[in-house]
């Protein structure tokens, strides 16, 4: 990774444009204004707008189970082009200066998953009347996410606002974390983990809020207490951070705890932990906190395996699928097996849309979609998720180092950290390259509370990328 | 850390890990067994030492070390570039084991079959599917006797196959190729039946644009089902086998073996309520018949090895004859039904119902055949020596894989060739058929096929022609024709003259048939467990110049020649002599 190229990407003049000194006359300035629009990121976004045509006639016309999509159906793709275009649209207004690759990225990975759960459907239909709608349903919160999007950034007008009130965030957070765990109910997945609220129409996952809130709080108390981290003291040859200071994150690393032993939610557990060791490394530059986090973590863990030892049966079995799961393929196993013959039934390019038989995988259209992406579209579309998400986490490392607080800094790693790790996570799981633990794919599972919170993220990240303009002409209309 | 050190051990570690994941993914590339799901602990233990190595990699080159005093700013900068080099290890590895599940292990995956400890079959549901929706081919036999055929059911269109003729349908085999794959002419013939033999290109992209069942052509058998009946009917529920040769074109007119599978236990029914039932019932049916202390795996008549007693005779006889060594008219000295042919306490002895009484000790060949004494082949043996029984039991067939299509074993005269001219106990009791050599029903019936056919060895065959299901004209027909010439046709005349002579004057008497020519020679073969296989090789036809049939009939553990496999091929050779 350089830090040459600048954070945001700046329009150069389209040929045959002229020439004109910004600000020298009325058509110079009308120049200057189109020239400053962000028509990077209106080409890039022509790419997600073409799939969901494309994506969608493909499911149309390939006829995948008991139920047909009708033509009238491809309203969701308009529906989509709306939002993305709406969005370009209102940026070009209020924040001009915002990361332009964000969106496009973003909007590509939506797309992506919703083809595949537009693709899913009908099929998951023919098994169960549970799945109906699940795409229009997408489709509602394609268009809750995006209105969250704008919201994050139209509204978030300062984000000192956030840092102000960091520590009734972390309670926030901490509140959810209990809420789950005395009304938390299991959204008919049967594994008996209660990660869920049920609010009849809208089943919320308390977890996918928590990671923001995590975020939030850490940013601004590693920001406040960096330098002390930095210099930490020395207790004969070991070197500890102060110890008043740390005790908010204690607090913060037991929670993790929790959700690991008594939740069995290891997924979010993996990420929390992975986003706090991540964001503690970054303030503080110290390997040995990350080290010593760790090991505090699997001692306690470990501690802990006394009282709760169904919950660790649970974890065992979890690694022992993973090491094998053919023994038990037809049981507890049956989900990464039909995962790995999904995959291996892709090959390079992939059966096609529509042709595949992933269905059967239990939870393809949230955990386990990018198997189901890997049979239809093949290694060119496994790939492709994991280059998409990899721009991704490079644009967002990116605005942090463009942006000028260190509050701002942390908070576009934190958040961009969210999206990488569990990228990561869950295809490295689905994939059977570590244990599979369950959370969501970003952006591509089926599910209402992860994209509207992931949306929240990317507005977040747009609106670091784009501080508070100080209206002068020549910033208005790009430095040089 | 100075500077070249540090530049060194970034090359290190990245050579490393290429080197790492180069090994585990040319590891995963090698073949395994079949049906065996891929390991994956070489690759994990490649790709977590991979991890560590691009890890350090990747954080010496991400950002050079900040010094003491650098601005917040710098250090900052400096570990969010060592976490972004986490996290593009993260997702280098990703594409790194993807590569793997779906290409490198691809294949393996997708051939997997498990079958867990309670008899659950773990597999690629998109096996299933594929495979039932092929319109395989059918096997006829008669023309118009359908042994084999697949049976589309609506609504879902798969195919179920089906195995209607319970006396013939196992000489197809079985197919099953989700669990076990499938066997005999299933898996011989499976190009032709399923399809996947391209005959006209044009078609066939047709049929793939269009999403069309692959529809497999039609193979056509020798079988005569009703002589297959009723040999089979005949056999009964003995230890055995009945082979029917057409002697003058070798085609295989019946092969009947018991015990032997039924098929359609072992055929997937897609129309079961529940596939996982059906699943586990294939799999309880073929355990049963592994473990059957009777093997009905094994089809006798092509691959049962057994020692050929007395029928072995012909051979040595012909051999004698062909070169020379003795005619039929030779005298052989056979005083008590004893002899010692090297020095040593063995002795080879006629059994004990075989010397006719009141006879001198004098016996010419023909004589020594008919009534079938040791002794007198045992003293022809040794005077032959073993390079020329060696080369007439190859000139029979003996260690030749006949293509017929169906699971065979080559029979063979010793374990080795020196031991028979190393040995000449062993020459003398090879002579009369015990010693070493091992023969299958079918090369037997093919020694007297021989013989009837004037010397020449016919190539065995059953499969007469494939055909287009659609259009019903043959995309592949077998030529008949003999494999080599066995013996000078002189030669052939005087043992065709002894199998008759046999028949007419020798304790094969009661496998003459009024008004037909039969040639025959019984066996009862020692088992070394105070028991021994009945056998009988012979011919009969109208023609006494080309008698049509060639029959070898053959009981485990049956007893005396004469009495078990004797009256078995005569009522099959009756029934044979009846076609038109």
């Amino acid at each position: 990774m350089s830090v040459a190229s600048p954070p945001t990407t700046h329009t150069p003049p389209a040929p045959g444009m002229p020439a004109v000194q910004p600000g020298s006359s009325r058509a110079g300035r009308f120049w200057g204004t189109v020239r400053s629009l962000r028509w990077t990121e209106f080409r890039l976004l022509i790419i997600p707008a073409l799939l969901s045509i494309v994506g969608m006639l493909m499911v149309i016309l390939v006829p995948t189970g008991a139920m047909q999509w009708q033509w009238k159906d491809l309203w969701m793709s308009f529906v989509f082009l709306g939002l993305i275009f709406g969005l370009h649209l209102f940026l070009n207004f209020a924040k001009p200066r915002a990361d332009q690759v964000l969106l496009p990225i973003t909007a590509t990975i939506m797309v992506l998953g919703l083809v595949m759960i537009q693709r899913l459907e009908p099929a998951l239909v023919s098994k169960s009347d549970d799945f109906e709608g699940i795409a229009r349903k997408q489709v509602l919160w394609i268009v809750v996410g995006m209105v969250a999007m704008w919201a994050t950034v139209a509204l978030v007008r300062d984000l000192n606002w956030l840092r102000r009130y960091k520590y009734t965030f972390a309670i926030l957070g901490i509140g959810l974390v209990a809420a789950t765990l005395v009304f938390g109910t299991d959204a008919g997945s049967g594994s008996g983990v209660k990660l869920w609220f049920n609010f009849g129409f809208f089943l919320f996952q308390p977890s996918e809020l928590l990671k923001v809130l995590l975020v939030i709080f850490l940013a601004g108390y590693l920001d406040d207490k960096r330098e002390l981290l930095a210099s930490p003291y020395r207790v004969g040859p070991i070197k500890l951070p102060p110890i008043p200071y740390i005790a908010p994150l204690l607090v913060l690393w037991a929670l993790a705890l929790v959700l690991f032993v008594v939740q069995r939610d290891l997924g979010s557990a993996l990420l929390f932990f992975g986003i706090f060791l991540a964001m503690l490394y970054v303030a503080s530059g110290r390997l040995f906190f990350v080290v010593g986090g760790l090991a505090l973590f699997f001692a306690a863990a470990y501690t802990l395996s006394a009282f709760f030892a169904s919950q660790f049966t649970h974890i065992a079995k979890r690694v022992n699928i993973w090491l094998d799961p053919w023994p038990v393929g037809h049981a507890d196993g049956f989900q990464i097996v039909q995962s790995l013959f999904a995959l291996a039934s892709g090959g390079v390019l992939g059966v096609g849309i529509g042709f595949g038989s992933s269905s059967i995988i239990p939870a393809v259209q949230t955990d386990m979609i990018i198997s189901a992406i890997g049979e239809e579209l093949g290694l060119a579309g496994t790939l492709g998720v994991v280059a998409l998400f990899m721009v991704l986490v490079y644009r967002g490392y990116h605005i942090a180092f463009a942006s000028r607080s260190g509050y701002e800094q942390l908070l576009a790693v934190g958040l961009t950290t969210i999206l990488g790790l569990q990228a990561i996570i869950i295809i490295g799981g689905a994939i059977k390259m570590i244990p599979l633990t369950g959370i969501t794919l970003p952006f591509i599972s089926y599910g209402g509370s992860s994209l509207i919170t992931n949306c929240v993220i990317i507005g977040l990240l747009l609106r670091v990328s784009a501080p508070r303009p100080v209206r002068t002409d020549t910033e208005r209309l790009g430095s040089p | 850390m100075p500077g070249p050190v540090r530049n060194l051990i970034r090359i290190f570690a990245l050579l490393g890990g290429l080197g790492l994941v180069t090994f585990g993914l040319v590891n995963g590339a090698i073949p395994g067994k079949p049906k065996e799901p891929p390991s994956d602990s070489v690759w994990l233990i490649c790709l977590g030492g991979a991890f560590l190595l691009f890890l350090i990699y990747a954080w010496l080159t991400a950002s050079p070390p900040v010094g003491r005093y650098a601005t917040l700013d710098a250090r900052f900068r400096h570990n969010v570039r060592q976490l972004g080099a986490f996290l593009l290890v993260g997702f280098a590895l990703l594409t790194l084991h993807l590569l793997r599940e779906q290409i490198v292990v691809a294949v393996a995956i997708k051939d997997a079959t498990v079958i867990t400890a309670e008899g659950n079959v773990i597999q690629d549901p998109r096996k299933i599917p594929e495979e039932l929706q092929t319109q395989r081919g059918a096997i006829v036999v008669g023309g118009d006797t359908i042994i084999a055929a697949s049976e589309i059911i609506s609504p879902s269109r798969y195919a179920h196959r089906i195995y209607p003729e319970p006396n013939i349908s196992y000489l197809a085999g079985y197919y099953n190729p989700m669990i076990y794959g499938s066997a005999g002419l299933e898996a011989s013939f499976d190009r032709y039946l399923s399809g996947s033999e391209v005959l006209n290109p044009l078609t066939e992209q047709q049929r793939r644009l269009l999403h069309r069942p692959v529809i497999g052509n039609d193979i056509y058998l020798t079988i005569d089902p009703h002589l297959q009946n009723f040999a089979q009917e005949q056999l009964g529920e003995r230890k055995g086998s009945v082979v029917v040769v057409d002697a003058q074109t070798g085609a295989i007119l019946a092969l009947a073996s018991w015990p032997h599978i039924d098929p359609q236990q072992l055929s997937f029914d897609p129309d079961a309520a529940d596939w996982e039932v059906e699943s586990k019932r294939i799999v309880d049916y073929y355990n049963g018949v592994v473990s059957d202390a009777n093997n009905p795996l094994l089809m006798r008549a092509t691959q049962g090895l057994y020692p050929p007693g007395s029928t072995f005779k012909t051979v040595t006889a012909s051999a004698a004859i062909d070169t020379g060594a003795a005619q039929p008219l030779s005298v052989f000295t056979d005083t008590n039904g004893k002899v010692q042919v090297e020095a040593g306490n063995y002795l080879h002895v006629d059994c004990s119902t075989c010397r006719p009484r009141n006879h001198g000790p004098q016996f010419t060949l023909t004589e020594g055949y008919k009534w079938s004494l040791n002794v007198v082949f045992a003293e022809l043996g040794v005077q032959l020596g073993g390079n020329r029984l060696i080369e007439y039991a190859r000139r029979f067939g003996f260690g030749t894989h006949y293509d017929i299509g169906l699971p065979l074993e080559a029979s063979r005269l010793a374990s080795s060739d020196e031991a028979v001219q190393v040995s000449k106990n062993l020459l003398a009791a090879t002579a009369y058929g015990q010693g070493e050599v091992q023969a299958t029903p079918l090369q037997m019936a093919l020694v007297a096929a021989a013989v009837a056919r004037g010397g020449e060895l016919p190539a065995p065959y059953m499969v007469s022609s494939v055909n287009d299901h659609e259009t019903g004209q043959p995309v592949w027909q077998f030529q008949p024709h003999a494999l080599q010439q066995v013996l000078s046709p002189n030669t052939d005349e005087a043992i065709k003259q002894m199998m008759i002579t046999s028949v007419q004057t020798g304790w094969a008497k009661d496998a003459a048939i009024q008004g037909a020519i039969v040639g025959g020679k019984t066996g009862t073969a020692e088992t070394g467990h105070d028991t021994s296989h009945s056998w009988f090789i012979g011919f009969a036809g109208k023609d006494p110049a080309k008698p049509q049939y060639a029959i070898c009939t053959m009981i485990e553990e049956g007893g005396e020649g004469t009495r078990v496999a004797l009256p078995l091929a005569k009522v099959v050779l009756e029934e044979a002599l009846k076609r038109k």
